[in-house]
C-alpha cells in the first residue's frame, strides 16, 4: 500500500509524525490480535506497548517485503509465542496460577475497553487448539496470507488451510452452543 | 447455525475500543523511545567513524590524503567562475520548515482521438490544518474541495449546481488524505532514490536545475516519469511533473500532472480553510445515476431469468476478490484485465455496500448489474458492472463498468 510505504520511508527519515500515524492506524488491530491470541487483555496490552517501543527504537531494521499490517501482526504473534513459552515454563514451576489471577483482575488504567462481543469471541478462541487459533487470528484479523503463516508455524500451506477450516468449524459450534 | 463465512466476518470485523488517556500515554512512551534512539544513533555513528580512522595507521594516512586532495580541489574550484547549483540534499529539509504554501496544478487526461480533458486547480496546503483546492474546467470554477483532517471532515462544493457534500472522515481516512494533497509528498518520493540529472533550464525567467526518475512502486506505472525542477537561487521547487498511466472510468489512460507557481512561504491562515457554504446550497446525498441506469430494463425471458443468479455471483466474487486482494481470482473473473499496482491500491480492500438485480436493455446482450461499493480511500462508487457470456470459456465474465 502506497500510504504505508510512504509512512515507512518517512519513519526511516526520522519523522515522528509518521510513527504516530502508524501507531494510530494499527494499534487497535494489534491489540485485538494479541488479546485474541492470549485471552488476557493485560498481557496483550503489555505486548503491544513493548512492541511499539521496540519498533520505535530501531526503525532502520525494518525490511518490508509484504504489507506493513502483516509485518506488524507477525512481530506481535512472535512476542505472544515467546510469552506462551515462558508461561509454559512457569506453569511447570507452579507459578502460573498467581500471575494469572493478577493479570485477569481489573486494573485502574486499562488500555483495551472490552466489549461483551470481544470477550465472548476471545473466550471462544481460548477453547481452540493454539495452532488453529493462531491461523484464524493471523489470517482474519492480521491480514496475513496463508503462505506467510505456514512459514511462521513451519508447516505446509495445506496444513494451514486445514487448520483454518477446522478452526472456523469449531469456533462456529462453540459460538452456536453459547447462543 | 452460523455459516463459516459469517464467522469469518465476525472475526474480521470485531471492533475494539481503547482508552484515549492510555493511548496517549503509550504513544508518549513510543515517541520518547524514538527520539532517544535518534540521538544515540548519531553519536554512535560519529564515534565509530572516528575510531576506525584513529585506530589504523593506514586509514590515518588515507584520511590525511583525502583532506589534502579536498583542499587542493577546493582551491582550484574557488579560483574558477562562481556557478551556483542546487543542493538537492537540502531541498526537503527546507520545504519541511514551511507551514503553508500555495500552488497551481494542471491535470490532463488523454483520450483516444487526441482528445484531452484538462483541469486546472488552485491549491492551499497548510499541513495538519488541511487543504483547499479550487478546480476549474474551461475557465469555469466547478468544484471546491476542502480536506480538514483536524476536524475529520471533507467538503466537496459544486458552485454551478449550488450543492455540496459533507464527508465525515475516520482518523485513518483523515491521515490518508493529507499526503497526496501536499506536493512535498511527491518531492520526497522523487528524492527518495536514484535519479537522472536533467541539467539547467529556465522557468518563468528563473534558472532551474532538474532531475527525472521512475518510481513505479509509487505511480503504479512501470513507465511513469516524475520530474522535479528546483530554483538555483532559492533551492526551492519550481515545478513538479508526473506522467503516468492511471485509471479513468475503468480504463487505463495517460495522465499528466504539473504542479507549479509555488508560493512557498504564505501566511498560515485558518480562515482560508473555512468552507463558508452559502445558505441556498443544498446538501447532496447520493450520486447521480449513470446513463446505463437510466435505460429501461427489458422483460427477461425464462432462460435469462435462469441466468440471473450466475451473473450476480460473478459480480459478488469479483468484488470479494478485490476485498481479499486476490488478483488471480480477479483476472479469472475479468479475463484480459490484470490490475496494475495503482488499480490494486484503489480497488484493494473495497467494501461491498450493495449488489442489485441484474438487468438487460433492449439494445444489448450484455447484462448490467447495479452495484455500490466503498473504496478504501472512502469514495463510494455507484454504477453498473457489465457482464457477458463468454462462448470460449462457456461462462459469464465481467467486461466493464468498474
Amino acid at each position: 500500500m502506497i500510504e504505508d510505504k510512504l509512512l515507512i520511508w518517512r519513519l526511516k527519515c526520522g519523522s515522528s509524525d509518521a510513527l504516530c500515524r502508524i501507531y494510530k492506524k494499527y494499534k487497535n488491530n494489534l491489540l485485538r490480535l494479541a488479546s485474541a491470541l492470549l485471552n488476557d487483555t493485560s498481557a496483550a496490552e503489555d505486548i503491544v506497548h513493548d512492541f511499539f517501543v521496540s519498533f520505535a527504537q530501531s526503525p532502520e531494521k525494518l525490511k518490508l517485503n509484504g504489507s506493513l499490517k502483516s509485518y506488524l501482526a507477525t512481530c506481535v504473534a512472535n512476542r505472544v509465542r515467546n510469552i506462551n513459552k515462558t508461561r509454559q515454563r512457569q506453569e511447570t514451576a507452579g507459578l502460573n496460577e498467581a500471575e494469572s489471577a493478577v493479570s485477569n483482575s481489573k486494573r485502574p488504567e486499562q488500555w483495551i475497553i472490552c466489549s461483551e462481543q470481544l470477550r465472548q469471541l476471545n473466550n471462544a478462541f481460548a477453547q481452540l487448539p493454539h495452532q488453529q487459533r493462531e491461523v484464524i487470528i493471523l489470517h482474519a484479523q492480521g491480514g496475513m496470507k496463508f503462505k506467510a503463516i505456514a512459514e511462521l508455524q513451519g508447516v505446509s500451506i495445506n496444513t494451514i488451510q486445514s487448520r483454518y477450516r477446522y478452526g472456523l468449524d469449531k469456533l462456529r459450534s462453540i459460538l452456536d452452543s453459547e447462543v | 447455525m452460523r455459516p463459516a463465512e459469517n464467522i469469518e466476518k465476525l472475526v474480521k470485523n470485531i471492533n475494539i475500543d481503547t482508552n484515549a488517556k492510555t493511548d496517549n500515554a503509550v504513544l508518549g512512551d513510543v515517541i520518547e523511545a524514538f527520539e532517544k534512539s535518534k540521538g544515540k544513533k548519531t553519536s554512535a555513528t560519529e564515534q565509530n567513524i572516528w575510531r576506525i580512522i584513529m585506530k589504523s595507521p593506514i586509514t590515518k594516512l588515507a584520511a590525511a590524503a583525502v583532506i589534502i586532495v579536498a583542499v587542493i580541489l577546493g582551491l582550484t574550484i574557488t579560483d574558477g567562475p562562481d556557478i551556483a547549483s542546487v543542493a538537492w540534499s537540502e531541498v526537503i529539509e527546507k520545504v519541511e520548515q514551511i507551514p503553508a504554501l500555495t500552488f497551481d496544478m494542471t491535470t490532463e487526461i488523454s483520450y483516444p482521438g487526441n482528445k484531452t480533458l484538462s483541469i486546472q486547480s488552485e491549491n492551499y496546503v497548510a499541513g495538519d490544518y488541511g487543504t483547499k483546492s479550487s478546480l476549474y474546467m474551461n475557465g469555469e470554477l466547478f468544484v471546491v474541495k476542502y480536506r480538514l483532517p483536524n476536524k475529520n471532515l471533507a467538503y466537496i462544493i459544486r458552485p454551478k449546481d449550488k450543492t455540496y457534500m459533507r464527508i465525515d472522515l475516520s482518523d485513518e481516512q483523515a491521515a490518508k488524505g493529507q499526503d497526496p494533497d501536499d506536493p512535498r509528498t511527491w518531492l520526497k518520493i522523487i528524492l527518495s532514490g536514484d535519479y537522472t540529472k536533467l541539467g539547467r533550464d529556465n522557468i518563468n525567467g528563473a534558472a532551474v536545475e532538474g532531475i527525472e526518475c521512475n518510481r513505479p512502486e509509487m505511480t503504479g506505472d512501470e513507465n511513469g516519469i516524475m520530474r522535479l525542477w528546483v530554483g538555483v537561487e532559492t533551492n526551492l521547487p519550481v515545478r513538479i511533473e508526473v506522467e503516468k498511466l492511471g485509471m479513468e472510468a475503468g480504463q487505463m489512460r495517460p495522465h499528466k500532472f504539473v504542479m507549479e507557481n509555488f508560493q512557498w512561504n504564505v501566511e498560515l491562515n485558518e480562515s482560508v480553510l473555512e468552507p463558508n457554504i452559502p445558505n441556498d446550497y443544498k446538501l447532496r446525498e447520493e450520486q447521480k445515476s449513470t446513463q446505463v441506469e437510466q435505460k429501461s430494463p427489458k422483460v427477461l425471458t425464462d432462460e435469462e431469468k435462469d441466468e440471473l443468479l450466475r451473473v450476480k455471483e460473478v459480480v459478488r466474487k469479483l468484488f470479494q476478490a478485490c476485498n481479499d486482494e486476490d488478483w488471480d481470482e480477479f483476472s479469472t473473473l475479468w479475463p484480459g484485465l490484470k490490475p496494475n499496482k495503482m488499480q490494486k491500491t484503489i480497488l484493494g480492500g473495497l467494501e461491498i455496500i450493495h449488489i442489485g438485480e441484474p438487468f438487460k436493455t433492449d439494445d444489448s446482450t450484455t447484462w448490467y448489474v447495479p452495484y455500490q461499493i466503498k473504496l478504501k480511500l472512502g469514495e463510494v462508487k455507484k454504477r453498473n458492472l457489465r457482464v457477458r457470456y463468454d462462448e470460449t470459456t462457456e461462462r459469464f465474465i465481467a467486461c466493464g463498468g468498474l
